[in-house]
């Protein structure tokens, strides 16, 4: 009892101290601030209540506790200068201190521990998420007083939205009008014929009309609401479907796709070989490098063949590619290819044109890079289907379309939802794209006009964070409620009911398409990385890998430590809180589920000028310093871990615990030695996953980085800017290369430290 | 399935002290729902105490609060004389065997077993592991992993797992109900010895009447969140407080009769009955299936089913006091439907039930 007071004591004491490594301490601040009497008393007092029996101490150590950090954390937000250390620990320790004096008075029905972590997480979570979100609002909303001033000058404006464009010769708004009046018309028509009820009819009439409007005003308007909202919803419904006909495949193909292959293997040998010989030294040589090329690709298609690899087995690499991708990397590497001298455009098609770049190219880029995500969610949803539900239909004498349509379509129907939504959330707050190739989207809009004008960013930010809440929301509301998908832990009995033979060979040839359109991608950043330069010059060099070594290396590496660093709190956040949601009941866990859900829908660009707005000034200042990065990275990332670690924990039996804690042990021992030995795998991987999104992330972090701190995104995108091609290619591909890599060595330990055991029992 | 030695207790394994168990007026509500109301019980140091209920009874409810691991709403809790209400899992001298043995997969089956012991800081957490181990007939398994044992070995290892913390009670939640038909009687006879030979307290839950009857020194018999008899299993099976308690314990025939202090009649036929303190009139008399045997004077009935289950034919009846459950030894034949037949009750079979 005593030795646990000792531990629980001393880093009170200690923080006094801390004081002195800083500026001015404490104590030398004293006679100025009266007030930091008080969380010197109370330190003190509390130190002393250790003495003290439990019982008699709670509630004055509560007291005591609650006043010492109220009035320091008012002190540090009210002198407004900014915190050291010791500060930072002095309040914290009274945290503690008040979160173990609320479990010891039995305010808080739980131990110690979780009192003081619950403390701390909803203190981080008001701390860097909610207060930089108010931030933003407070911003748009006028800083003195509530005003829409801000708000009417930027939704008025053109910018924004505009249906009325005055140099074409039609008039939008009346085509709107029209168009809504026939859908108005059509719904009517349409439940009248079906013999709705009255109510019915009048609600479908409506929608029709609504729906019609809108579609409308996002075909014929303009402006950056315009530009976004049907970006997100084309892209969305674009990758939903793509990555449904994937998931089908992944989940039930298993035809050989190796002889699907020829061809594109083929052409990509040939336009390897043509790409090489375009260099002029060797170009007597090009009938042979492209003939060499075509014959290695007809060889390894014949390779894939023989070894039998069916398309899901690619699938699997294939989902991986976007984690390791920036997703503005696959806009950039679009220039190579669709570009004024892009191989597609020009070479092949003989065009002169950027046409393709622009928001459609935008559009491409999106859903490339977004289908492996929406794949991810449908591929889960598909595999857990019910193989004897299946069955059963077919017993029942369906036949295979039949199938589809009556059992599988169903229940798919929330996972495409789900995917959908997730992926307009992800185009939504897509930064990267729009900044290369251009066109005027809210998530751009707000990095532009940051610099001149705050109030204009925030309004746009308010308005992209309203439009991804909504889509969250909604998400959320109806996969929450009609989820049927049969996930029960059992290995799923009964066979796979194959796909229809005509639906599985179009299917596959949809995903040889898409495979030719990958490799392009990939294979135009590789060769962008070695040409001179792309297009008019491609000559073979390593000017490009030498120039790496000149500066970006430096910065390369300083982002590998700053997503080093910030994994590292990620995974113990990710942890303590998907512990406390799961497993524990306290006051206040619904607002930390839904600060913690919350942070996944909000787009990162807004997160971005939230941090900017909060923390530039007063006891936050941390702006231009690596520590805002870090933060950034692990509120941005947290959310992730915490999925994978609620999802890990669900799977766990409570009784291990409960086991754990009649057998004596605390809660800190619980997590120690029975939680986290079991979620292993799952925590390296949620580790892993943490790294690799702070290497890739950039909307956040396009407002947060300093000369002294950039990262690489932000380099390859002011790579891009200044016209570097080779080298922002050449970035890429070390970037890519080196995720994969950690990626496969990753794969590599969790597969060593053995699946994870069967928790069940 | 795998033979496993006799258990073989030891004279250096030493539970702690027995210690008395007291509840009082402990109520438990999940928000507006009561689901254990005002429950009230001695459990006496030493004995093994079942609480026996259909599920959703909150027999479970109540043998979570002695463990700690749910808060008591209302009422008291005191163990050895102390009162344990506000104490947690972790401070209370109480252990647990669970339904689904919870055994650490990530441990061997011996550091299992030394968790605990750990976590106290023991000084020598394997030997007494070893130990307990060894009680429960499974010296040598320690290093094995859990999930290399058979269903009946990892519920031995968590009562080991359970026993070496030297609790002063020792609960168990339906500590079988996963494994099969045999193995079960096998189990609960070695749970019993083991329990009678350490004189360590313990509680019981399961749904499973005969196994509650069989292994009990007391059986609580629980029914939505009340307790509703509290007796040893034979007051149960022959004197149960009420209908509900009668027809949970075995078959029960539920039979109106009326009754004047000598005689019980069924209808027209009358036998010579004295229960002391019975009510008297129109009573309802519990009649176990074994007290009732056809015969060629008494009970007039017709036969609606017949069951053969090999060493007996399971019959019911349609009397003019009510339908009858009977088990008489098989015969050659299955009496078929419709034939009439008469049945004869001996007297020592028969109880009334309280008004």
């Amino acid at each position: 009892m005593l030795g646990l007071l000792a531990f629980a004591f001393l880093p009170w004491q200690r923080s006094g101290r801390a004081f002195l490594a800083g500026g001015d301490t404490a104590l030398e601040l004293l006679p100025a601030a009266p007030w930091l009497w008080v969380p010197l008393l109370a330190l003190v007092a509390s130190l002393a209540a250790g003495f003290l029996n439990r019982a008699v101490r709670a509630w004055p150590a509560l007291v005591v506790g609650l006043a010492g950090f109220l009035v320091t954390a008012s002190f540090i937000v009210f002198r407004n200068q900014p915190v050291d250390l010791g500060a930072l620990v002095t309040a914290l320790s009274l945290l503690s201190l008040t979160g173990m004096a609320l479990s010891d008075t039995g305010i808080i029905k739980a131990d110690r521990f979780i009192a003081g972590a619950t403390l701390w997480v909803g203190l981080f979570l008001i701390l860097f998420v909610m207060f930089p979100l108010v931030k933003v609002l407070r911003t748009a909303f006028g800083e003195t007083g509530f005003s829409l001033e801000a708000f009417r000058s930027v939704l008025g404006s053109p910018a924004f939205f505009v249906l009325e464009n005055d140099t074409t010769p039609r008039s939008e708004g009346t085509l709107a009008l029209i168009w809504t009046a026939v859908g108005a018309l059509g719904g009517l028509a349409l439940s009248l014929w079906r013999r709705r009820p009255a109510l019915a009819v009048l609600r479908n009439t409506l929608l029709a009309a609504l729906g019609a409007g809108v579609l409308a005003s996002l075909l014929l308007g303009f402006g950056a609401l315009r530009n976004s909202l049907l970006l997100s919803v084309s892209v969305a419904a674009a990758s939903t479907a793509l990555a449904f006909a994937f998931a089908l495949l992944g989940a039930r193909s298993r035809a050989p796709f190796g002889p699907y292959l020829f061809l594109p293997l083929a052409l990509a040998g040939y336009a390897v070989g043509s790409l090489a010989s375009s260099t002029p030294t060797t170009a007597a040589y090009g009938l042979l490098f492209k003939g060499l090329g075509v014959l290695l690709g007809l060889a390894l298609a014949g390779w894939l063949t023989r070894r039998r690899v069916t398309a899901a087995r690619l699938l699997g690499v294939f989902s991986l590619l976007p984690i390791i991708t920036p997703p503005f990397v696959i806009g950039f590497a679009l220039i190579f290819l669709l570009g004024r001298q892009g191989l597609i455009t020009h070479s092949i098609l003989g065009l002169d044109t950027d046409a393709l770049l622009g928001p459609l190219g935008v559009g491409i880029a999106q859903t490339l890079a977004f289908t492996p995500i929406a794949y991810l969610v449908l591929v889960g949803v598909v595999q857990s289907l019910n193989g004897t539900l299946e069955e059963a239909a077919v017993t029942l004498g369906a036949n295979r379309w039949h199938v589809l349509k009556t059992v599988i379509w169903p229940l798919v129907r929330p996972g495409l939802a789900n995917a959908f939504l997730l992926t307009v959330i992800e185009s939504l707050a897509d930064f990267g794209n729009p900044f290369i190739m251009g066109g005027s989207f809210l998530a751009t809009e707000v990095y532009f006009a940051v610099e001149f004008n705050p109030n204009e960013a925030s309004v746009y930010g308010t308005v992209l964070l309203a439009l991804s809440i909504t889509a969250f929301l909604v998400q959320q509301a109806w996969v929450g409620r009609t989820n049927f998908t049969t996930v029960t832990g059992k290995p799923t009995q009964g066979g796979v009911t194959p796909l229809p033979p005509a639906l599985e060979r179009s299917l596959l040839v949809l995903f040889t398409l898409w495979v030719l359109l990958v490799g392009a991608v990939y294979g135009s950043m590789l060769f962008g990385a070695l040409v001179k330069l792309w297009g008019f010059n491609n000559t073979f060099t390593v000017e490009h890998l030498l120039n790496l070594s000149s500066g970006s290396m430096a910065v390369f590496l300083n982002t590998l430590k700053i997503a080093a660093i910030s994994s590292v709190p990620v995974l113990l956040l990710s942890v303590v809180i998907a512990f406390l949601i799961t497993r524990q009941k306290f006051f206040g866990r619904g607002f930390i589920e839904l600060g913690s859900l919350l942070s996944f829908a909000v787009p990162g660009t807004v997160i971005g000028i939230g941090y900017v707005m909060a923390l530039n000034s007063g006891f936050a200042y941390l702006t231009g310093t690596m520590i805002i990065l870090v933060i950034a990275f692990v509120f941005r990332n947290m959310p992730v871990g915490i999925r994978s670690a609620v999802a890990n924990l669900r799977q766990i039996d409570p009784a291990l615990e409960e086991a754990s804690t009649t057998l004596r042990a605390s809660s800190v021992t619980t997590l120690l030695r029975v939680v986290m030995p079991l979620i292993r795998p799952a925590l390296v991987s949620a580790l892993i996953f943490a790294f690799v999104r702070a290497m890739t992330a950039i909307s956040q972090i396009i407002f947060l980085i300093s000369p002294d701190h950039k990262v690489v995104t932000s380099e390859i995108l002011s790579m891009v800017e200044r016209g570097q091609l080779g080298d922002a290619a050449a970035l890429s591909a070390l970037l890519v290369f080196t995720l994969a890599a950690v990626i496969a060595l990753t794969n590599l330990l969790v597969s060593r430290l053995g699946t994870p055991v069967k928790v069940t029992s | 399935m795998t033979t496993l030695p006799a258990p073989r207790p030891t004279a250096r394994f030493q539970a702690s002290q027995a210690a008395p168990v007291r509840l009082e007026g402990i109520t438990k509500r999940f928000g507006r729902n009561t689901v254990v109301n005002r429950v009230s019980l001695d459990i006496q140091p030493g004995t093994l105490v079942t609480l026996l209920g259909p599920s959703g009874c909150g027999k479970t409810t109540i043998l979570r609060m002695i463990a700690g691991l749910e808060t008591i709403t209302e009422g008291q809790l005191s163990i050895d004389g102390e009162d344990v209400t506000q104490l947690s899992a972790a401070q209370r001298d109480v252990t647990m065997v669970f339904q689904s043995y919870a055994l650490f997969p990530h441990l061997s089956v011996l550091e299992n077993v030394a968790y605990g012991l750990r976590v106290g800081r023991h000084p020598q957490p394997l030997t007494a592991a070893e130990e307990a181990l060894a009680l429960v007939g499974l010296g040598g398994y320690g290093g094995r992993a859990p999930s290399q044992l058979s269903g009946g070995q990892q519920q031995r290892v968590a009562l080991a797992r359970a026993l070496v913390m030297k609790p002063k009670v020792l609960l168990f939640d339906e500590p079988l109900s996963n494994l099969d038909a045999k193995l079960r009687r096998k189990m609960r006879n070695e749970i019993r010895a083991i329990q009678q030979d350490l004189g360590i307290t313990a509680v019981y839950v399961t749904h499973d009447q005969a196994e509650a009857l069989a292994i009990s020194d007391v059986v609580v018999v629980m029914s939505a969140g009340n307790i509703e008899q509290v007796g040893s299993p034979e007051d149960l099976y022959r004197r149960p407080a009420n209908a509900f308690v009668a027809d949970f314990i075995g078959e029960a025939n539920l039979l109106q009769a009326t009754y004047d202090g000598q005689q019980l009649a069924f209808g027209s036929v009358t036998l010579p009955y004295t229960q002391p303190g019975a009510p008297t009139g129109n009573v309802r008399v519990l009649v176990r299936p074994e007290a009732i045997a056809f015969s060629h004077t008494g009970l007039a009935g017709r036969v609606t089913s017949g069951a053969y289950l090999g060493a007996t034919t399971e019959y019911t009846i349609d009397t003019p006091a009510g339908e009858v459950l009977i088990a008489p030894p098989s015969e050659a034949t299955v009496l078929p439907n419709g034939t009439d037949v008469r049945l004869s009750f001996r007297s020592n079979g028969l109880y009334i039930l309280p008004a």
